[in-house]
């Protein structure tokens, strides 16, 4: 009796692995969660766009358009957010952008994004940070944060 | 070891000089090419190391950020193909050594800075100056290394060159040149092929070299054998003409002997002539007359005949040669003429024949002459128109003497009486045995009276006493003699003979009576009475 619970278990878990794989086999073309870039719910900056955004992420501004201070934000934990969100912005993947940085590590003029572990916390951040500037996945949008800029 | 005008260095002279050749234009286009490709290969370089540094820039004018372009253009300017650079953007501007690279007209190579997220999207533009000093000076090293390179081959294709063609052609050939050196012609001695030069031209020399050789020892051996041949046949022939008893010679139309024999030396000596080289026109000095030889040798030849003779030759000495000669004319090839002698000596021949006619004039016993020499001698005297005595002796008592004591001692009477004749006439006279007991005596006298002087002394001589058989009694012999004068009683031989037959008979008629009228002169008239009596 015992042993066939197990087995259920194990199968099962397969099952959900298989499935896994197959979202996220299917997730960038099929049906992919869109990413979004999001700011504080009080920051007057209505939209960004790419180059802009380019411009905050990759070190070169430190603030909005508008002046305000801005404070990219990376999520350390989900990698493939963070990879897809990259992707998306500049075309790299991950261990390229990780080289940039290492590279700009010694001239300490630049410096890269600002780290938080989770979306958890990156939800949490945007919403006591007003300079935050965050990625997240189009369903972890709350209220609290304004999109900025939605990827095709 | 190594011959200067030789092959070797003649080929590796002329290899060397051809690669020089080559080298000399040739070395212009490689050093083009090698310039070229150098040129275009620090091009390459550049951008090469742009591309080092092109993210580093990139990074830099993306941030704007001069330490970093600083970094990228320090790190060009470092390679020592560029001479300066320099970064340039809206915001950034960052050069090294660009105003020297300006001062020096220097072209710079333009890259596009692109933002390295966004490459659609120039940022700046790096400029950078070639080092075109460098470049040139570095194409032009290597370019000039490479001609030197070739000519350094050039010379070490000759230098082989000549140790390979020494090896494989030179030293085998000094080799076989020494052994052709050793070599004598003629003999079986052959060259030695070179170790693996039996197929190559070098052993086909060699092969037909020995071919040579084999074909000269043949020719060697044929003509030792011909000159062995002519050699053996010369001896002999020298042999014949050397022993030959005849003295041969062959002179010049001139006289001058071109070869003669130790005979015509022997010959020469014998009449006590030194050895000349000439002894005139044929010979002619040799003999007793030589008008004579000249003119009988020179007629025969005149009728394309040669001369044979027999003659006398000159004699300085006692010796008297008497020589056949047969002489005849030679004519060479070239129309020269000689003439052949040969002198047999006959001297001997003649000697005997001479002997002969002794014994036919002489009387074998007695010595003097017989009733033939006397005729001949007669003969002679009348035919000279000498003036003579006839005297016809006839011995009294040899008859009783060959009866009595036998032929023997008539003999000895014969040979006593012909001893006293010969003894006792005078010079010019001469004494003949007749026949049988008969003598004749030619007397140089034309008066009685000189012949009864010399018959007197004959006389006185012939009746000496003779004692046979050592008998006590001695035997005397007489003689009767009647004596005719010549020409004046007869110029006939026979008459005149007939005349003192008649005187002597008469003379006989008074042995007994009147012995010391023993001498009767002839008297001519009393011819017909003698016959008639």
């Amino acid at each position: 009796m015992m042993k066939r619970y197990c087995f259920r278990i194990i199968v099962i878990t397969g099952l959900l692995a298989l499935t896994s794989v197959n979202c996220f086999a299917s997730l960038p073309e099929g049906t992919p969660e869109k990413i979004v870039v999001v700011i504080h719910q009080k920051n007057e900056v209505q939209s960004l766009d790419k180059k802009g955004l380019i411009n905050l992420f990759m070190g070169k501004y430190s603030a909005f358009p508008n002046g305000q201070e801005a404070t990219p934000i990376d999520v350390a934990l989900d990698e493939n957010l963070k990879a897809e969100f990259y992707e998306a912005l500049v075309g790299l993947p991950l261990p390229r952008i990780n080289a940039y940085w290492s590279r700009l590590k010694f001239s300490g003029r630049v410096k890269p994004p600002a780290l938080e572990q989770t979306v958890v916390d990156v939800t949490q951040r945007l919403e006591n940070d007003e300079s935050a500037l965050a990625y997240v996945y189009e369903s972890n949008v709350t209220d609290k944060m304004k999109v900025v800029y939605r990827f095709d | 070891m190594i011959n200067i005008y030789g092959l070797g260095v003649r080929l590796s002279l002329f290899l060397i000089a051809a690669a020089l050749m080559v080298v000399l234009t040739t070395a212009e286009f490689f050093y083009r090419v090698t310039y070229e490709n150098e040129i275009n290969e620090a091009n390459h370089d550049i951008e090469e190391l742009y591309r080092a540094v092109g993210s580093t820039a990139s990074i830099a004018a993306f941030l704007e950020d001069k330490e970093l372009a600083k970094e990228a253009i320090n790190g060009l300017v470092k390679s020592d193909k560029i001479l300066a650079a320099s970064i340039k953007s809206d915001s950034l501007y960052y050069q090294l050594n660009v105003n020297e690279a300006i001062n020096r007209d220097t072209e710079p190579r333009m890259f596009v800075v692109r933002n390295p997220f966004m490459p659609e999207e120039s940022l700046a533009e790096v400029n950078i100056y070639p080092n075109v000093d460098h470049i040139i000076q570095q194409a032009k090293n290597i370019s000039t290394d490479n001609s030197y390179a070739l000519y350094v081959e050039a010379l070490v294709v000759g230098i082989v060159a000549l140790v390979i063609a020494y090896y494989i052609i030179i030293s085998p050939m000094l080799r076989v040149g020494r052994s052709l050196h050793e070599i004598t012609p003629g003999t079986a001695q052959r060259i030695d092929i070179p170790d693996y030069h039996s197929r190559s031209e070098i052993g086909n020399l060699v092969n037909d070299t020995n071919q040579l050789l084999d074909k000269v020892e043949d020719q060697f051996s044929q003509e030792r054998q011909l000159r062995e041949e002519i050699e053996f046949l010369e001896k002999r022939f020298r042999m014949l003409f050397e022993n030959a008893k005849s003295a041969t010679v062959l002179i010049t139309e001139a006289g001058t002997i071109e070869l003669n024999n130790s005979a015509f030396t022997d010959l020469v000596e014998k009449i006590g002539l030194d050895a000349k080289p000439d002894y005139g026109e044929l010979l002619s000095e040799l003999f007793e007359n030589p008008t004579a030889i000249k003119a009988t040798l020179l007629e025969s030849f005149s009728r394309n005949e040669f001369a044979t003779g027999e003659f006398k030759l000159k004699s300085v000495n006692k010796n008297v040669i008497w020589v056949q000669l047969i002489a005849s004319p030679l004519i060479t090839e070239d129309g020269e003429r000689f003439y052949q002698l040969t002198l047999n000596d006959i001297s001997n021949r003649k000697h005997e024949l001479q002997m002969l006619a002794m014994q036919a004039d002489f009387d074998s016993l007695t010595g003097i002459y017989n009733r033939n020499g006397g005729e001949k001698l007669l003969a002679k005297l009348m035919n000279k128109g000498h003036h003579f005595a006839l005297a016809l002796i006839d011995l009294n008592g040899f008859k009783a003497v060959n009866d009595i004591y036998g032929h023997d001692a008539g003999d000895e009477v014969l040979k006593f009486v012909s001893e006293e004749l010969k003894d006792k006439i005078r010079k010019n006279d001469m004494a003949i045995r007749w026949g049988g007991d008969e003598f004749v005596l030619l007397l140089q006298a034309e008066d009685e009276e000189s012949v009864r002087t010399a018959i007197a002394k004959v006389n006185d001589g012939v009746k000496k006493p003779f004692y046979f058989n050592s008998e006590s009694t001695p035997t005397v012999i007489t003689m009767s003699v009647g004596v005719a004068f010549y020409p004046r009683m007869s110029r006939d031989i026979n008459t005149l003979i007939k005349l003192a037959d008649i005187a002597m008979y008469q003379a006989k008629q008074n042995k007994i009576v009147a012995p010391n009228d023993y001498l009767i002169f002839a008297k001519p008239d009393s011819h017909d009475k003698g016959d008639k009596a």
